[in-house]
């Protein structure tokens, strides 16, 4: 076990823990939208951005992931320095402007004083934050149907050469919010195998939506983090 | 047919170096890729046809080499042991060449470096000032040898390194490179010694030599030259890393676009494993290595230390923080040491000459020499070597022969797109990573862009934001979102359409983006703008408030007049103009039209009577002029 202080307050974690874990066990949350509990790390959104020093530093601090940051004895943690929410804000500003009609983006941008972005608005506004969540899924317990393709401001959520993909077979990480009207639906061969989620059932509107998704989260609950962080409030 | 042991080297390098002796004298034609791009194969066909059945033929001997570095005075011919060189050769002056200068001992002066000031014309490579000033250790061999031979490298010195090396324990390797104070050469500068102990303290029986031959920076061709010119530098400075380290694999990761250099490494390797430089027992040590070239993915970002290694393993070029060093858990999260094509190629002539001789050379915290690539607004551009701690001054100067058309300095670019703009009050600064890194900018990989009075600072970092858009993987939001909107708010302030506050968010965002980003590719990506905020803000605050742009470049907010008091009639505007925009017969006063003109300045550039002059394009409004 290790100790450190997080935001003045002694808090212990199992070593080789990651920092957000760590946080979270402590009663001290901060905000995510790229993590799960089942994957592994991604480091793409930013939110855990943290504040980290130790003794004999001298008060010198450096900016971590907190979702990534190994946990340590005697870390000195802030998770609500004035940099780490100046960031915060600008990364959340950022994807405002990206998805302007995202109510879980708009919530989270309200919370932080955003109400508009300062930059230019997407001229195509998605849903889609870039988190990978589905494509980690699809990878890590799924077929490895779709990935993120492209670089860049032009990088998303795709099948392979844009076609229906031959693999996919249907599971509840789909579909997916920046999956094209145009394409074909994906086979919906129930899952067999027992590697695969349960199926969820469906909403009041009889759609199927995503439980892989940061911004448009519903169905059964994963973690009781993600929940209070990423899902609106919807049955559960 | 394998030399087995150290001693056997030493008579294989004899024998080299009297086999290389009994050509009385060699020509040494420039074969790297800009002298090829400008005609040198056909240069050295030339001299190989001309050479072959003639007098001369039985002790000269024409050699085509890599990169000599003078790439502004191409195609390039170096005489040994002479020294006299040739510039701009051409294939029909090379039969006048062996003639008067190889057979007849006689120099030909228009094919001469011209000095351009004093218009005196230079005999000897030696007393160019251009070589004058260098201080070769990377770039030791090249233009000298064959770099598709062996034999001459070995002849020049090739491996002496390594054997010396396998002489010693991997510590007292380690304790030399730590006592020459090296640091990475591919800009970031960090310890060679440190990184390469802590992958030796890694427990584990598989360890990776990596080379990182991504080079992207726009700029920036030292490494290509390295590859190209002297491969084995590069060979030899791997395999003593993983002597020292105790790993027996190496990866050469070499950027797709640089076609030369994969071939010039591949057969360097191919030679080197003949000899049994490389593979099983090398030189009878008990000592096992061996190199394989991986094509690059095709992305700056692959340049990226974690990415570059995600790339290698078959996967998209991404990086990952990197809270765990990749000397414990790197390529496939074994023990890895990566190191830039520069940094490979200094390892070999430092274990050879030892340390303290490196560290001899530059300033307290920089030891040692650079390779820089000096390009942009420059006299004498090309690729140059020198100790750390020569000023900016010297470097452009006595060096680069000042600014071209000796037009004012303005400011010279360091580092690529992670790197600043250094303004001309700031000349004498002598160039080390601290220095640099004080002054707004970095080493970053060596580049030198220089910028005369016709660059618009502001647009100079929209370029690397530009590039850096393209560039970007993608992965995390302030890199991504970030950079597309900073060059958002850019192509704004170019066209005339920037607001107040604009910027105040620049700023804003330049600081969100080097706190949340998750490489350096993103947290380095504000640094042009930052500088150029720093020492030219006024030239912002003029395209924001004014709708002007000082430089006279930003097409959108300017345009260009004759002054009837000044043009004489010559008629260089009309021929110069791209849109027939500008009428006037000669003798006569010329006039551009408003209505057609693009703003290029190719009038301005053609004048020779200073007789154009641009003007914000809401004045030229306000004149009343159509």
């Amino acid at each position: 076990m290790v100790t450190m202080t997080i935001d003045g307050k002694p808090v212990t974690a199992r070593a080789g823990a990651f920092l957000l874990e760590a946080a979270r066990g402590g009663g001290i949350d901060i905000p995510t939208l790229c993590h799960h509990e089942a994957l592994e790390p991604y480091g793409g959104c930013r939110l855990c951005l943290v504040d980290v020093t130790e003794e004999g530093w001298d008060g010198w601090c450096k900016m971590v992931i907190a979702c990534q940051f190994p946990v340590k004895d005697g870390l000195i943690v802030f998770t609500g320095s004035e940099r780490v929410v100046e960031t915060r804000k600008v990364v959340l500003d950022l994807l405002l402007a990206r998805c302007p009609e995202t109510p879980l983006i708009k919530e989270l941008a309200t919370r932080y004083g955003i109400t508009r972005t300062t930059y230019r608005p997407n001229p195509q506004p998605t849903d889609c934050i870039l988190c990978a969540l589905c494509t980690r899924v699809c990878d890590h317990i799924g077929v490895s149907a779709i990935a993120t393709v492209d670089r860049g401001i032009g990088r998303e959520v795709a099948p392979p050469f844009g076609e229906a993909p031959p693999d996919c077979i249907g599971c509840p990480t789909t579909p997916i919010p920046s999956w094209p009207a145009a394409w074909p639906a994906p086979r919906s061969a129930p899952p067999t195998s027992s590697l695969h989620p349960p199926r969820i059932p469906p909403g009041p509107s009889g759609a199927r939506h995503s439980r892989c998704c940061a911004a448009r989260p519903v169905g059964v609950p994963t973690s009781p983090s993600n929940r209070r962080d990423t899902s609106p409030a919807r049955g559960g | 047919m394998r030399i087995e042991s150290r001693a056997a080297f030493e008579r294989y390098f004899k024998r080299a170096k009297s086999k290389l002796a009994s050509h009385q004298s060699e020509v040494l034609v420039c074969c790297g890729t800009g002298c090829l791009a400008n005609g040198a194969a056909a240069v050295a066909e030339a001299f190989a046809t001309t050479l072959k059945g003639s007098i001369a033929e039985v002790k000269t001997f024409s050699k085509r080499t890599g990169c000599h570095g003078f790439c502004e005075r191409g195609p390039l011919v170096v005489l040994r042991p002479s020294g006299v060189l040739y510039t701009r050769v051409k294939p029909r002056d090379v039969a006048e060449i062996v003639e008067k200068t190889v057979q007849g001992g006689a120099v030909i002066p228009r094919l001469l470096y011209k000095e351009p000031v004093s218009g005196q014309r230079i005999q000897h490579y030696e007393e160019v000032p251009f070589y004058k000033h260098q201080t070769r250790v990377a770039m030791r061999r090249i233009g000298l040898i064959d770099p598709a031979d062996i034999d001459d490298a070995i002849a020049h010195g090739a491996y002496g390194g390594l054997v010396k090396a396998l002489a010693m324990t991997p510590e007292e390797v380690l304790a030399e490179v730590a006592a020459s104070g090296l640091r990475g050469r591919g800009g970031a500068g960090f310890s060679t010694a440190r990184k390469w102990r802590s992958c030796r303290n890694a427990k584990n029986e598989r360890k990776f030599i990596l080379c990182n031959g991504d080079e992207g920076d726009p700029g920036a061709f030292k490494d290509r030259s390295i590859m190209e010119g002297d491969p084995h530098s590069v060979l030899e400075g791997m395999v003593i890393g993983g002597w020292a380290v105790g790993a027996h694999e190496g990866i050469i990761y070499v950027r797709d676009e640089y076609p030369l250099a994969v071939v010039h490494l591949t057969l360097a390797i191919h030679r080197a494993r003949e000899l049994g430089l490389l593979g099983t027992d090398i030189l009878g040590s008990g000592f096992d290595f061996d190199i394989r070239i991986s094509r690059g993915g095709g992305a700056f970002v692959c340049g990226e230390s974690s990415a570059l290694m995600r790339s290698l393993e078959g996967k998209v070029g991404e990086p990952r923080a990197k809270y765990v060093h990749a000397t414990d858990r790197g390529l496939y999260d074994l023990p890895t040491v990566l190191n830039n094509v520069e940094t490979w190629a200094d390892v070999g002539a430092i274990v050879e000459h030892g340390g303290a001789w490196f560290a001899a050379m530059g300033t307290e915290k920089s030891k040692g020499t650079k390779a820089f690539s000096l390009v942009g607004k420059v006299k004498n551009t090309g690729l140059i070597e020198l100790p750390m701690g020569m000023t900016l001054r010297q470097i452009i100067y006595d060096i680069g022969g000042g600014v071209i058309g000796d037009r004012p300095f303005k400011a010279v670019q360091t580092g690529g797109p992670s790197g600043g703009c250094v303004p001309e009050a700031l000349l004498d600064l002598p160039v080390d990573y601290e220095k640099l890194t004080e002054a707004g900018s970095m080493m970053g990989s060596g580049g030198m862009i220089v910028m005369d009075d016709r660059t618009c600072m502001v647009d100079v970092a929209r370029y690397f934001l530009k590039f850096l858009t393209e560039e970007s993987c993608g992965k995390c939001v302030p890199c991504r979102e970030g950079l597309h909107q900073m060059l958002v708010m850019f192509d704004d302030l170019v066209a005339g359409r920037g607001k107040p506050g604009d910027i105040e968010r620049i700023e804003r965002l330049s600081r969100g983006m080097q706190l949340g980003s998750l490489c350096e590719l993103g947290k380095s990506a504000p640094n042009p703008v930052i500088s150029t905020l720093r020492y030219f803000r006024d030239e912002y605050v003029a395209h924001v408030e004014r709708r002007e742009c000082p430089a006279g470049i930003c097409r959108d907010l300017t345009t260009y007049e004759i002054i009837p008091e000044t043009c004489d009639g010559c008629h260089a505007c009309f021929k110069a103009c791209p849109v027939e925009a500008i009428t006037g017969t000669v003798k006569e006063l010329h006039v551009i039209h408003q209505e057609k003109c693009i703003s290029c300045g190719a009038c301005y550039d053609a004048c020779p009577t200073q007789a154009i002059r641009f003007l914000p394009k809401h004045e030229m409004a306000e004149k009343g002029v159509a």
